[in-house]
């Protein structure tokens, strides 16, 4: 034990006195997530759609349409502005907004004639985003206009000549009369399906249910918490590689021939290696935790956050035990971790959500310590999970550090003796 | 003799290559002993199995009565090791790297600092210590080396070419600290490819070459093989063999190598059989280039007993 | 010149001779456009929503409704009768359950309430984005029901169907500026991005790493030595690492076009100006990062860091359309962003060799200022 503390206390002195590498190892989720948090932390909006509108109508729909792209419940999406056709088009082709909309002349007459109308769209292909949100709720606008028209079609045809621009009178007081009870026996005959509507969707998005009070905004520094724990735990990979690769770097140097040519035998060595990579992972936990926990907007069960983050350790010094144990030099082992924790780092649900990943990769994920990890650490963050809710993380974690520590560290010990040949 | 090593048939070989093959040597208490050989004679491999990292083939080594095979912990607990190339932690300071190494081998406290100090001393890098040692220069790094192979006191020192590579103040530093080593009264097994470290600072020499040894003794006995004689070296024309009949003929001379262009003989000490070779070979019509004369040493004996010289 | 294209040519070599170098500088990238290319929709870009239909109804409003989800939106799948009981629907990503008496409830005037549930690990944009799907078709389905009833016909699923077969008064064309081209997703939405990002990772790591290393065993010692200005040797440096850069960008080119039929647009010329400004761009990083860096451990982690950075704030891992104004501006301090400007301008809006000019004059300016900035810092 004294041996295996003192070869842990040396390893620990010299990272010490070079610890680049594993600051900027703990520095890329940090700054990973904080990244993303400026990108995507405006209270959890999107920028406004930057929609151009060139209305060749003369009459109240095109305006109508103009408007409400301008409404409460839209002027927070969209910054619209109005253009003429040429202008439009030759915007769009520089690609200075996410979409741009043309009513077409005659609009409102066509309409209320009852002849088909159409709305063109021009999004931007460089945006996937925007110009969607601006044909959904462009193609929103039409179905409404075209319900309206179909259920209003009689009091519509009566307003018809006071609805087109160039009409300066107003409607003489009967046909106002007229037209109000054309309407209401319009609607009236509809009135239990829409008025209100009798199927409604219940959704954040349209106000159908309030966000829960944790979850509201989605500000920076809840998405900070969120993207988090996944670049977190692979850099904890980083830094377990870095650990573990010294096997081989001592080998270089000599001073592995040396230590063994002492009272030390190679299993104690690699022990003590293990450990190193151990105490070097929960610093490495603790640093980005306490940078996490400065964000924390509620509370995070501490045993079951000890528990998954001891059983991650397990894995991820296992892993690089492996990969080290089975490289058959620094140079592949570093080449074979990089590219097999990139890989994980994609596919385990690291770089982006897991959610967001299509089905056949997803499948993938629950093969790497990467996803179990991050789902565990997800648990406690966004679930509220207790010791329970992720005993089954910290169970699978730890089977798959117990695994591959032993297949490694069996490895590096061959690895180990053979470095001692003259 | 109470012997510290005794080494007896050792083999190693690496695929078809043996590179000890048979060796065989014991080393008494308190000697500072030479194993002389080119690169490549198997030196290194000799001193890996001495060290317990290589297990022979064949043989079988007891330090002080102890067998290396059975109780490899106990043997490395009380030897010191300095290899070829220094290894070092370059990013601790000299005091780190010796608290480190005289840790491991079960040193602590005061004992473990009064060490410290005391081979600082001996390596006169004691007002260096707290620097880190990638700012060293070379010599100090061999100087350090030694030292890391003495912290814990150790009955017997193994040293690998621990002069390599550094200027010559530096090698007469490290050669001064060896031989203050040896008159403490611990065992020191010594490579080297150098002649004169051989023969100014080893109680006994072993000469090896392709993994054998190839003779044994103290310098004087040494020289005595070589019997005093001189190696004259004759450099000409491509085919010398037509002297070959006049020199078997002559008392007291012996052909050592004979390939193109060169002759290698050994003559007796008296001077006449050299008088008689130059004589033969200046009459011989053949073209020489040059000839050369060395009174007896160890280069001698190496060149006696495997036509080569040490540095080829 | 001939000793400068020496120095390229032993640096094209000693790459070459490294067995990592063909998985990272080949077989990664190909990896990544694969993954983020499913990411985005799959090969084929196929964005549509993944949507279940639970209709423990079976009226015809149930029906109706169903059938008004837009299908270039949302891959549905109906289930009904005793398919529709299991809860959650087994293999759904999201669904929707019509309650029992949906129909003759809606039409007798009680409230109806339809939500979109989600499995746990379904992607929040793709459950909004069904719920968007979902409120037009509700929209266009009570429009057509109020219609119905108005008019006084029987409210019955053939009258429904009448109203639906009818062409539409007002409908709305999309089209995309540019070529005028289908939206880009899947591959061809990831390929300039992570074209961008992975020859700027791989250039970087293996230029730095390559420098430092040399650095430490006394090649560069050596070459500093020769009769060449530390310009010059900074320059064969540059040049190696470009050529393998353009290599690299020449197989991934291939691989799209053989492999996933991409469009990488009508002027050639332009996208060959543009990514050869971007190779020296990012053949100048490296050469910097290896100048100032002191070791190849140190040229690994701030490659990778450096990299991972400029890419995602440049937009190759996200459209940039989605980050701030002034995060979409600053940005443009990395290549990245110019290079991903100028690729959307050639592959995007389909538009010519004029579009680059900018982009690419400004990346040849980045490329300049780094290899100065090595020249300056090279030391041995």
């Amino acid at each position: 034990m004294r041996l295996l503390l003192h070869l842990v206390a040396k390893d620990l002195r010299r990272k010490a006195r070079a610890p680049f590498a594993f600051v900027a190892a703990l520095s890329f989720p940090i700054l990973f997530a904080g990244m993303i948090a400026l990108a995507f932390g405006g209270g959890g909006k999107l920028p406004k759609v930057r929609l151009l509108v060139a209305n060749l109508d003369e009459g109240v729909v095109g305006s109508a349409v103009v408007s409400a792209f301008g409404s409460p419940r839209t002027a927070g999406m969209f910054e619209t502005t109005r253009v003429t056709e040429a202008e439009g088009r030759e915007r769009m082709e520089r690609g200075r907004a996410s979409a741009f909309l043309t009513i077409p002349k005659g609009f409102t007459r066509d309409l209320l004639d009852g002849r088909p109308v159409t709305l063109r769209l021009v999004r931007n292909p460089s945006e996937g985003i925007l110009p969607e949100i601006a044909a959904q709720t462009a193609g929103g606008l039409a179905d409404l206009l075209e319900g309206a028209r179909r259920v209003l079609s009689a009091p519509l045809l009566r307003l018809r000549p006071y609805l087109e621009d160039g009409i300066d009178s107003a409607p003489a007081d009967a046909d106002v009369v007229a037209i109000a009870l054309e309407a209401t026996h319009a609607i009236g005959g509809a009135s239990s399906l829409i008025f209100p509507p009798v199927i409604t969707l219940r959704s954040e998005l349209f106000g159908g249910t309030e966000p829960a009070a944790e979850d509201k905004g989605g500000t920076g520094s809840q998405i900070f918490l969120l993207v988090l724990p996944g670049v977190a735990v692979y850099a904890l990979f980083l830094v377990a590689e870095n650990a573990m690769r010294d096997v081989l770097t001592e080998r270089t140097l000599g001073t592995l021939r040396r230590q063994l040519a002492g009272p030390l035998t190679p299993g104690t060595y690699i022990v003590a290696k293990a450990l190193y990579t151990c105490v070097l992972a929960t610093a490495a936990i603790a640093v980005v935790s306490l940078v996490g926990w400065t964000v924390l907007t509620r509370p995070v069960s501490l045993p079951g956050f000890v528990l998954v983050s001891m059983a991650l350790v397990l894995a991820v010094a296992g892993t690089a035990a492996a990969i080290y144990g089975l490289a058959g030099s620094e140079r592949a082992g570093a080449t074979l971790a990089g590219a097999i924790f990139l890989a994980m780092g994609f596919l385990g649900g690291g770089f982006f959500r897991i959610e967001s990943l299509p089905p056949g990769i997803r499948s993938v994920a629950p093969f790497t310590p990467l996803y179990w990890g991050t789902q565990g650490y997800r648990a406690l963050l966004e679930h509220g999970a207790t010791l329970s809710g992720v005993a089954r993380y910290a169970g699978v974690l730890i089977a798959m550090g117990v695994a591959l520590l032993g297949v490694g560290m069996a490895a590096l010990h061959r690895s180990a003796r053979a470095g001692t040949a003259a | 003799m109470r012997r510290m090593f005794d080494v007896r048939g050792l083999v190693k070989s690496y695929g078809p290559v043996r590179a000890v093959d048979g060796v065989s040597f014991a080393v008494a208490r308190g000697e500072l002993f030479g194993l002389l050989g080119p690169n490549g004679a198997g030196k290194t491999t000799i001193m890996s199995m001495l060290s317990g990292l290589l297990p022979p083939d064949e043989g079988r080594i007891l330090f002080d009565g102890i067998d290396l095979a059975s109780k490899p912990l106990a043997v490395k607990a009380a030897l010191g090791i300095v290899p070829q190339d220094p290894a070092l932690y370059e990013t601790l300071t000299a005091r780190e790297n010796l608290n480190f190494w005289g840790g491991l081998y079960g040193l602590s406290g005061s004992a473990l600092r009064s060490s410290v100090d005391r081979v600082l001393e001996l390596i006169g890098l004691a007002d260096r210590a707290r620097d880190p040692v990638k700012t060293y220069s070379g010599g100090m790094k061999r100087r350090l080396n030694l030292a890391l192979g003495l912290v814990h006191a150790p009955r017997a020192v193994l040293m690998d070419e621990p002069t390599v590579g550094i200027d010559p103040q530096g090698r007469l530093n490290v050669l001064d600290a060896v031989r203050r080593v040896a008159a403490s009264g611990t065992t020191v097994i010594y490579t080297t490819h150098y002649l004169d470290e051989a023969e100014t600072l080893c109680d006994r020499i072993a000469i090896m070459d392709h993994g054998k040894i190839l003779a044994e003794g103290t310098l004087e006995e040494l020289k005595r093989r070589v019997g005093g004689r001189d190696v004259i070296t004759v450099r000409g024309a491509p085919d010398l063999s037509p002297l070959l009949p006049r020199i078997d003929a002559m008392p007291g001379v012996t052909v050592a190598s004979a390939e193109a262009g060169k002759l290698v003989v050994a003559v007796d000490g008296s001077g006449r059989g050299a008088v008689e070779l130059l004589s033969a070979v200046l009459s011989s019509g053949l073209a020489i280039d040059g000839i050369s004369i060395q009174p007896p040493s160890l280069s001698t004996l190496f060149l006696n007993l495997t036509g080569r010289e040490l540095r080829d | 010149m001939r000793r400068l294209l020496r120095l390229a040519v032993n640096d094209v070599r000693l790459t070459a001779r490294d067995r990592a170098a063909a998985l990272w500088l080949l077989v990664m990238p190909v990896f990544l456009i694969w993954l983020f290319g499913s990411a985005f929709g799959g090969p084929r870009g196929d964005r549509r929503v993944a949507l279940t239909i639970l209709d423990r109804d079976g009226g015809w409003l149930a029906a109706a409704l169903a059938s008004e989800l837009d299908p270039s939106a949302v891959k549905l799948d109906v289930r009904r009768g005793p398919d529709a009981s299991p809860r959650p629907p087994p293999g759904a990503v999201r669904w929707i359950e019509i309650p029992a008496g949906f129909t003759e409830g809606a039409l007798a005037g009680t409230q109806q309430t339809l939500a979109v549930e989600a499995a746990k690990d379904a992607s929040a944009e793709g459950t909004r984005g069904a719920e968007v799907v979902l409120a037009r078709a509700i929209l266009r389905t009570l429009a057509r029901a109020a219609e119905m009833k108005q008019s006084g016909a029987t409210l019955s699923a053939a009258a429904y169907e009448r109203l639906r077969a009818r062409p539409a008064l007002v409908s709305l064309e999309v089209a995309t500026a540019g070529k005028g081209a289908t939206v880009p997703s899947g591959v061809a939405q990831s390929l300039p991005g992570t074209l961008t990002f992975t020859v700027l990772m791989m250039t970087t790591i293996y230029g730095a790493v390559f420098l430092t290393i040399e650095k430490r065993e006394g090649m560069l010692r050596r070459q500093l030595t020769l009769p060449l200005s530390r310009g010059a040797i900074v320059g064969g440096k540059i040049l190696g690492r470009a050529f393998i850069a353009l290599l690299q960008i020449a197989l991934l080119i291939a691989v799209g076009k053989l492999a996933f039929k991409l469009d990488f647009g009508a002027s050639p010329l332009g996208l060959a100006t543009l990514l050869g400004a971007y190779t020296f761009a990012v053949a100048g990083f490296a050469t910097l990062a290896g100048a100032v860096l002191a070791n190849p451990e140190q040229a690994s982690i701030v490659g990778w860091l450096a990299s991972m950075v400029m890419a995602a704030l440049g937009g190759c891992w996200w459209p940039s359309e989605v980050m701030p104004g002034w995060l979409r501006s600053a940005s443009h301090v990395f290549p990245t962003s110019w290079a991903m400007d100028g690729l959307h301008s050639l592959i995007s809006f389909g538009r010519g060799f004029e579009a680059v000019v900018l982009p690419s004059a400004v990346l040849v300016g980045f490329g300049a200022l780094f290899s100065l900035a090595a020249a300056a810092r090279l030391r041995a």
